[in-house]
């Protein structure tokens, strides 16, 4: 058995609808009135369900964070939206940590609900590194341990779905698409794995994560890129349980 | 009663309608069709268009013509959507593109377009699965005959049980990306069947009753409309096209097209030769010009400044003509027809619409106050308010049916 497989459990789904909808309710009530809720989440997919059911419910600006700037700029200038979404990124730069330290007060001065998505990694760092937004945080929701249903019931199932997205590779004429559908095929590969413990699966899930990853890049498709480098994560992830030496 | 059979109040749909039918519209306000159909012609990757204009300023019409120009093209095949196929009282985006994604299996299917068996059956599990259909439904539903079959059930069930509506929509919450993904499969697997590019045109999205429900679906959702990997032309609502948030939506598109109201009449209120002319020709193409008065027709057309409004005034004055047992349509008729429906509109009338209809008339120009204001936005929306372009020239004017209420005032 691998450690740290996903499983698949009923409950997974109630969890993640009980949590989302948790922080849709809190930002109801704090609709027009500053205040920061920190989301931590390590999957892809359900950092992306989160943002479309908050984007869904309010009148979201959602900002991917590159520059601390940015989220100053946003914060003293930000209207006409009830709800501000800010990704941070994976690797956390002293800019961005400055920005989040030196002016939460802002956070609560703006008139509008921030709520700010990171991963552990990048959490360990704020907790480190900006002391002050820490301690200025409202709530923080835990998503890390919500693994997303598994898209699967059964091993003959996925078989299909492979079948049909290697069949749709074969004929998609647009670039974008063939990406999503090496992505796609990554993703059953990876749900396949997590049923049969088989390293291959894993490995060809790899190789279509990394050819997604060389097209999107070519494409300069930002979207694309993070999603097949996020997948490309939780394979390698899985990978360092497979050959825990290989981390060493 | 030929000629009150011609003056219905629809869209041009055929072929055989747009030949007996259609009137080219002025040159200084032309139909953006042509420029849609070129930028088609040209573009490789899949473009995504709004498409604003007026209530009943011909937009159906323009996009069954673009329909089937697109059809006459061997490199296009053109997949119509209205919302008036679901509850049009009650529709979200979610809604939306589950009949997106059904009618394109049902496009292929009238078209004799093979669709790959996995990638249909794999469709056909995901809305079994978001919708919680039965199989007997699907049996009985089938064996009442009409060739009702799965798609055709969640289709209707879509538009009449809101229940089925609640529950699509709770488990397409989270599971929005994975059906935007089986669109885009059904659409790479038809493009590559037929060997054309699917173009689909999303009609009446305009007419989305509630503007909280116009603004759930555009300014929250827009982005879902932009991940559909075909060219996409969707009709936006004009009222939301003065929201201050607009430019922002309109920037995930490819671009925006507005078709404009043609007006018979120039800004100073003279009449302009070449808008009087086209309303004129839409009533030449209907009917002989010897069956209404000249003065009766330069009423009808003075009075209404809108295409729909015009063809329904001329209509309602065909019966009157009609019970008074005269062929020919004068003036009282019109006047009638025009009482009548102006009677409709002032009722409506708040005095803080009056105040707004007074200034407009004035300074032909159109503005709320601030952001949270809809005043001018709402009147927009009925028709009370008018907006005009000609050439690069705007202004706005009252509903010209309103205008001696408004002077009266």
């Amino acid at each position: 058995m691998v450690r740290g497989q996903p499983v698949a459990n009923s409950s997974s789904e109630g969890r993640i609808v009980e949590e989302i909808e948790a922080l849709i309710d809190e930002l109801e009530l704090l609709k027009g009135e500053g205040s920061v809720v920190l989301v931590i989440v390590n999957s892809r997919d359900v950092k992306e369900k989160l943002i479309n059911k908050i984007v869904e419910r309010f009148n979201a600006n959602v900002v991917e964070v590159k520059r601390g700037q940015e989220i100053i700029d946003m914060l003293k200038k930000g209207e006409n939206f009830e709800v501000l979404i800010l990704i941070l990124p994976d690797e956390l730069t002293e800019d961005i940590l400055n920005a989040l330290n030196n002016y939460r007060e802002l956070f609560y001065r703006c008139g509008f609900p921030s709520v700010v998505i990171c991963n552990l990694d990048t959490l360990n760092k704020i907790i480190n590194y900006a002391p002050d937004f820490w301690r200025y945080r409202g709530s923080v929701y835990d998503l890390t341990a919500v693994i997303l249903p598994m898209k699967f019931s059964s091993l003959e199932e996925v078989g299909r779905f492979i079948d049909m997205c290697n069949y749709l590779l074969s004929i998609v004429k647009n670039d974008n698409e063939r990406v999503r559908l090496l992505i796609e095929l990554a993703d059953a590969y990876v749900h396949k794995f997590a049923m049969t413990a088989d390293e291959n699966d894993l490995k060809v899930a790899e190789d279509f994560a990394e050819k997604a990853l060389k097209i999107a890049e070519e494409l300069k498709n930002e979207v694309l890129i993070k999603e097949a480098k996020d997948l490309l994560k939780i394979i390698r992830t899985y990978n360092s349980y497979l050959s825990p030496e290989a981390d060493r | 009663m030929q000629a009150f059979k011609n003056f219905k109040v629809e869209p041009l749909k055929s072929e055989e309608e747009f030949k007996e039918f259609y009137v080219e519209r002025p040159e200084q306000t032309p139909s953006p069709i042509e420029e849609i159909l070129e930028r088609l012609k040209l573009s490789d990757n899949p473009e995504k268009y709004l498409f604003l204009g007026f209530r009943g300023c011909g937009k159906s019409t323009e996009l069954y013509r673009l329909k089937i120009e697109l059809e006459n093209l061997k490199e296009f095949l053109p997949v119509m959507v209205s919302i008036y196929e679901l509850d049009v009282n009650d529709i979200d985006i979610r809604d939306f593109l589950v009949l997106l994604g059904i009618k394109l299996i049902q496009t292929a299917k009238e078209k004799g377009i093979r669709i790959d068996a996995s990638v249909e059956e794999d469709f056909r599990d995901f809305l079994t699965n978001v919708s919680h259909v039965r199989e007997e439904e699907i049996k009985t539903a089938s064996s009442i005959g009409g060739g009702v079959d799965l798609f055709g059930l969640i289709k209707a069930k879509l538009g009449l049980e809101a229940t089925t509506r609640e529950t699509i929509r709770k488990e397409l919450t989270l599971k929005i990306t994975e059906l935007i993904s089986r669109i885009n499969n059904l659409i790479i697997e038809i493009e590559y069947e037929s060997k054309k590019m699917i173009v689909i045109i999303a009609d009446d999205l305009d007419k989305l009753t509630r503007f909280v429900q116009a603004e759930d679906f555009f300014y929250k959702n827009h982005r879902l409309l932009t991940q559909i990997s075909a060219h996409a032309i969707y009709t936006f609502p004009i009222s939301l096209g003065f929201d201050v948030r607009f430019p922002h939506v309109a920037n995930a598109f490819d671009d925006y097209f507005t078709i404009p109201q043609v007006p018979p009449f120039k800004k100073d209120g003279n009449i302009w030769n070449e808008g009087f002319k086209f309303y004129e020709n839409v009533v030449a193409r209907r009917m002989d010009l010897n069956l209404i008065g000249e003065d009766a027709l330069k009423k009808a057309i003075m009075s209404t400044g809108k295409l729909s409004e015009f063809i329904s005034i001329v209509r309602e004055s065909c019966i009157y003509a009609h019970r008074r047992r005269d062929s020919k349509i004068r003036v009282e008729d019109v006047r009638k027809a025009l009482d009548k429906l102006r009677t409709f509109y002032s009722r409506t009338l708040t005095e803080e619409h009056m105040e707004v209809l007074r200034s407009v008339h004035e300074t032909k120009d159109a503005r709320d106050r601030g952001v949270e204001d809809r005043i001018v936005r709402d009147l927009l929306f009925s028709l009370m308010l008018v907006e005009y372009k000609v050439d690069e020239e705007l202004w706005y004017e009252v509903n010209p049916l309103l205008i001696p209420v408004v002077r009266e005032e």
